[in-house]
């Protein structure tokens, strides 16, 4: 009866040790994560680009730069700060991305900084 | 029994291994390829706001504001902004020279030069144009305003400093705008030049 419970935590022991070792060289080899920062910050450009960003970011419309992100598969949210404050929300999550805008101004000088979340 | 006891101990300490795991990630991702895009979205801010005070005939103050934003905004982030930039306007001022050689008269027009230092040190600085060198030393934090003349619409003019000696060529009736920009985080450095 003895070798019997010996084989048992062998064959547990064995099971452990695979599954420990299965997860680390799982963990090596798994391609790093896109990098959505790039994704965030070109996002901002377009909008820039169409003439959407920089008289909202003058605004401190942030809710209406958010709802111009479109084609973006993931979770987002924007974020307009100034020198001395911010308006926006950031979102809570285990992966979160920000990409950053400087605007210098619309039709005026009002530097703003734009921050897009991007999340899963 | 005891075997049993040391595998249920090895079973927990695998279980808590895989429980903090995901807790001991970051939430907030900014990783440090970055910086060429904050650099590329700067540089082409600073023609912008350089038209703003060209507009309200206070460049100078502009420019300073838009480089401490600059310098505040990234210094939230852990990037160090070095920042050096130099501008002419056409002065309303005119004078007259006449050529050395056959007795006709030519003119030049007078520039306004101006520099802003903000290297984070103290810098030398010398503009070298065909007619005129001028050499000054200017602090960290610091404008510096002179007056250069030159001959012909256009003309190349060599600015000489701590970090570069770009050759720019600018024309003499409008506005000139030079930038050097150099961002800094950990070991990654990106540093971008834009003459406009």
């Amino acid at each position: 009866m003895r070798g019997f419970w010996f084989t048992v935590e062998s064959v547990i022991a064995g099971i452990l040790v695979v599954t420990f070792m299965g997860f680390i060289v799982t963990r090596s080899f798994t391609p790093p994560e896109d990098d959505l920062t790039s994704l965030a910050y070109d996002t901002l450009k377009q909008l820039d680009d169409q003439g959407v960003l920089r008289p909202y970011a003058q605004a401190n419309n942030y809710s209406y730069i958010d709802s111009q992100v479109r084609g973006v598969s993931y979770g987002h949210a924007v974020q307009i700060c100034s020198l001395s404050t911010c308006v926006g929300s950031v979102p809570n999550g285990d992966n979160v991305w920000v990409g950053t805008f400087i605007t210098a101004g619309n039709n005026l000088y009002a530097p703003r900084e734009v921050k897009l979340y991007l999340y899963r | 029994m005891k075997g049993q006891f040391f595998l249920l101990g090895a079973l927990l300490l695998i279980i808590l291994f895989f429980v903090a795991l995901p807790r001991s990630l970051p939430t907030l991702r900014e990783p440090s390829n970055d910086l060429p895009l904050l650099a590329d979205n700067i540089l082409r801010e600073y023609p912008i706001v350089f038209n703003f005070g060209l507009n309200s005939s206070n460049q100078i103050s502009l420019l300073r504001n838009f480089t401490s934003f600059v310098n505040e905004t990234l210094a939230d982030r852990n990037i160090r902004a070095r920042i050096f930039w130099v501008f002419t306007n056409a002065t309303s001022g005119y004078e007259s020279v006449f050529s050395s050689g056959g007795g006709g008269a030519s003119s030049t027009d007078t520039i306004n030069l101006t520099v802003g230092n903000f290297l984070g040190e103290n810098t030398s600085f010398k503009a070298t144009e065909t007619f005129s060198t001028n050499s000054v030393t200017v602090g960290d934090n610091a404008t510096y305003s002179t007056n250069l003349i030159v001959l012909g619409s256009l003309f190349n003019i060599t600015l000489n400093f701590s970090r570069s000696i770009p050759t720019v060529e600018w024309v003499r009736d409008k506005g000139n705008l030079y930038v050097y920009l150099e961002l800094e985080r950990g070991g990654s450095v990106v540093r971008k030049e834009l003459s406009a």
